[in-house]
């Protein structure tokens, strides 16, 4: 489903060259649940944020279902995104301004949907999460959990193929932690959704299919 | 989409009050000064009464006369012919000067010269104020009062309150009778009086007040008459005496009238040539002659040019300075909010997504600013029409006034949101969600 071929990540300012990725070479199936492990700026974010097209690599190749996704112009990653990628963040990300069931309808206001519609499919979002009685609510109204949750239920309102989650439980205690766990394990068995996950914490990269550690930018397991 | 940013921007607004409260101050009071102005140029030029007919009036407010004086200079230069010294003597005209006059138009120049044009539809003409001082309840009243002639009331189409205006028989009767404004009526008798059937007396004779117009907004010295007599009462049987204007409504093109003026200026014989051999007549719209009155050129068109490009100037000024501190307070405003930019691509907006955003919500902010701006200038307008702080200008309030006021608003709204928009709507992501602004 998302191959990697050769990836490289170098940033350059006008005195210093930094390799964040080096030679990089993945496979990720379909429906598999991979985690990402690594020390502090070995370059997990990084390769993440290209697989999510938020970042461009420098050199190598990003293939999504056969299609060679670092070709495509920023009108089409922005569609691609939108349809195909759902992400989770560390520190949530939510829009303070915007009510829970908002901040969920975010990923589907950038397709062609009635307003109602998009109500419908946040509502339903948050259901699977559990936050149903959240829906009015703002951010900073709920729990380090429960925010968390809502970021998840914005991650699958659209429905897509593949979710990026970048330290998902790193900012929540071990309860809140475990929850989100087995929110993205329920989602990845049930919807066959592919997973991507960076994070620190080993128990919860055992719980996943596959573990790639990564080192200094490149891959060591 | 629409109604999830109309709520955002409603939301960011109400969060961030004080950054809210300064940006509207700003928008407001400078779209409060944008809209006196309009207001100022509504009064002064809109097609309303007595000028209905501002697009095709042309008026001959002068005659100028003038004569130029030149010297002969000799010039001496000597030069050496077959061994012989010769003087060579060249002669140089040139201008020592000049005698100018200007003054009102006779009567003998406007009824044989300036009354028969054939791309006219009306003619009329006027003289200017001539002053004079009542005496009411111990109080100096001033008047100004204008010797009409016939079809005045067509060209400037005062509004009548009570009453009549003057018409033929007045005139050929020379009846002693006056149409006055509402304003100097007021001040004469007060509110509550009757006023028609009423006399005042001034150049040793009485007049019968036989109407009531409505003053004038407009603030130039084609208005500056609040009492109107008919024109065979103007210093009876002084044919060649100074008299006043004349006024034209133009049958098709104005400057097709006007070029009928400057020939008919060319018929005009001089009556002592030894003293003046030019004569020059100036046919003006009423938006020239308004600029004439500035004293920026000779020409009619050039000087309303100066005024218009003067004006934008102030205004543009004006605006300018407000507009950079609110472009100012947007960019942080809107880099406040980095990290919801980051988000918002991620899932999917485009650059354009968020350009249109950013724009959206500023329009709605300078909107509200405007409703504000609205209401300011109102009560400003006012006290300015109620108070007669402003030398009893009167300021006017219309459709086109509200018009131009939300045009001046989305302008304003348009211009400070885009460029901090376009600035934003071209962040990369990565960094946009580092900024941690959430």
């Amino acid at each position: 489903m998302i191959q990697l071929q050769n990836l490289n990540k170098v940033y350059r300012t006008s005195t210093i060259e930094t390799t964040a990725l080096n030679d990089i070479n993945l496979s990720i199936d379909k429906g598999e649940f991979l985690s990402i492990m690594g020390p502090s700026g070995c370059g997990k974010s990084t390769l993440l944020n290209i697989m999510g097209l938020l970042d461009e690599p420098s050199s190598g190749k990003l293939v999504i279902n056969g299609q060679q996704i670092s070709d495509y112009n920023s009108k089409a990653m922005a569609k691609y995104r939108n349809q195909h990628l759902g992400f989770i963040f560390q520190s949530f990300h939510l829009i303070p301004d915007l009510s829970v069931v908002d901040n969920v309808e975010l990923p589907l206001i950038y397709r062609k949907m009635s307003a109602a519609q998009r109500k419908t499919l946040a509502k339903s979002a948050l259901e699977s999460v559990g936050l149903s009685n959240r829906v009015d609510h703002y951010p900073n109204q709920l729990s380090g959990g429960q925010k968390q949750r809502v970021a998840i239920a914005r991650a699958i309102v659209g429905e897509p193929s593949i979710i990026l989650a970048d330290e998902p439980t790193g900012n929540l205690d071990s309860v809140m932690g475990n929850e989100v766990m087995e929110i993205l394990l329920r989602l990845n068995k049930e919807k066959q959704t592919t997973i991507v996950m960076v994070t620190h914490d080993e128990n919860m990269a055992n719980m996943t299919h596959r573990l790639v550690r990564l080192y200094d930018g490149s891959q060591v397991q | 989409m629409i109604l999830n940013y109309f709520k955002l921007a409603l939301r960011v607004m109400l969060r961030r009050k004080f950054f809210t409260f300064i940006s509207l101050f700003g928008i407001s009071f400078t779209l409060m000064v944008l809209m006196l102005i309009v207001s100022y140029l509504n009064s002064q030029f809109a097609s309303t009464p007595p000028l209905t007919n501002v697009n095709e009036l042309v008026i001959v407010p002068n005659i100028q006369l003038k004569k130029e004086y030149f010297d002969t200079i000799p010039k001496y230069d000597t030069t050496v012919v077959d061994g012989l010294t010769k003087i060579d003597t060249s002669f140089d005209v040139k201008s020592a000067g000049q005698s100018n006059s200007t003054s009102d138009l006779s009567r003998r120049v406007i009824e044989d010269y300036l009354m028969n044009l054939s791309s006219s539809k009306t003619i009329s003409y006027a003289s200017n104020g001539n002053n004079f001082d009542l005496y009411r309840n111990n109080q100096k009243v001033s008047i100004s009062v204008s010797y009409i002639g016939p079809n005045y009331f067509e060209i400037l189409d005062y509004k009548i309150l009570e009453g009549r205006l003057l018409n033929e028989n007045d005139n050929l009767q020379s009846k002693h009778v006056i149409v006055i404004t509402h304003k100097l009526a007021d001040k004469l008798f007060g509110k509550s009086q009757k006023v028609i059937g009423q006399s005042i007396e001034f150049d040793n004779k009485d007049f019968e007040i036989v109407g009531v117009v409505e003053t004038p907004k407009p603030q130039n010295r084609l208005f500056r008459q609040n009492v109107f007599a008919c024109e065979s009462l103007f210093k009876e049987g002084t044919d060649n005496f100074y008299f006043g204007n004349c006024f034209y409504i133009a049958k098709g093109p104005v400057d097709l009238i006007k070029k009928d003026i400057l020939f008919a200026a060319t018929k005009i014989p001089f009556q002592d040539p030894e003293q003046y051999n030019e004569l020059i007549l100036t046919p003006m719209s009423y938006k020239e002659l308004f600029a004439s009155n500035f004293d920026f050129s000779e020409d009619p068109t050039k000087a309303f040019n100066i005024l218009k490009y003067i004006l934008m100037g102030i205004i543009g000024f004006f605006t300018l300075l407000p507009l950079l501190n609110l472009v100012n307070l947007n960019v942080s405003r809107i880099m406040d909010r980095s990290s919801e930019i980051g988000v918002r691509k991620a899932f999917g907006a485009t650059d354009n997504h968020i350009l249109y955003q950013y724009i959206f919500e500023n329009v709605i902010q300078t909107l509200l600013g405007g409703v504000i701006g609205l209401v300011m200038a109102l009560v400003a307008i006012y006290y300015i029409n109620t108070s007669g702080l402003l030398n009893d200008m009167e300021l006017s309030v219309s459709p086109t006034f509200f018009f131009y006021s939300l045009l001046a608003t989305l302008f304003f709204g348009l211009l400070s949101g885009a460029m901090p928009a376009y600035i934003i709507s071209k962040s990369h992501i990565v960094t946009s969600l580092k900024s941690k602004q959430l």
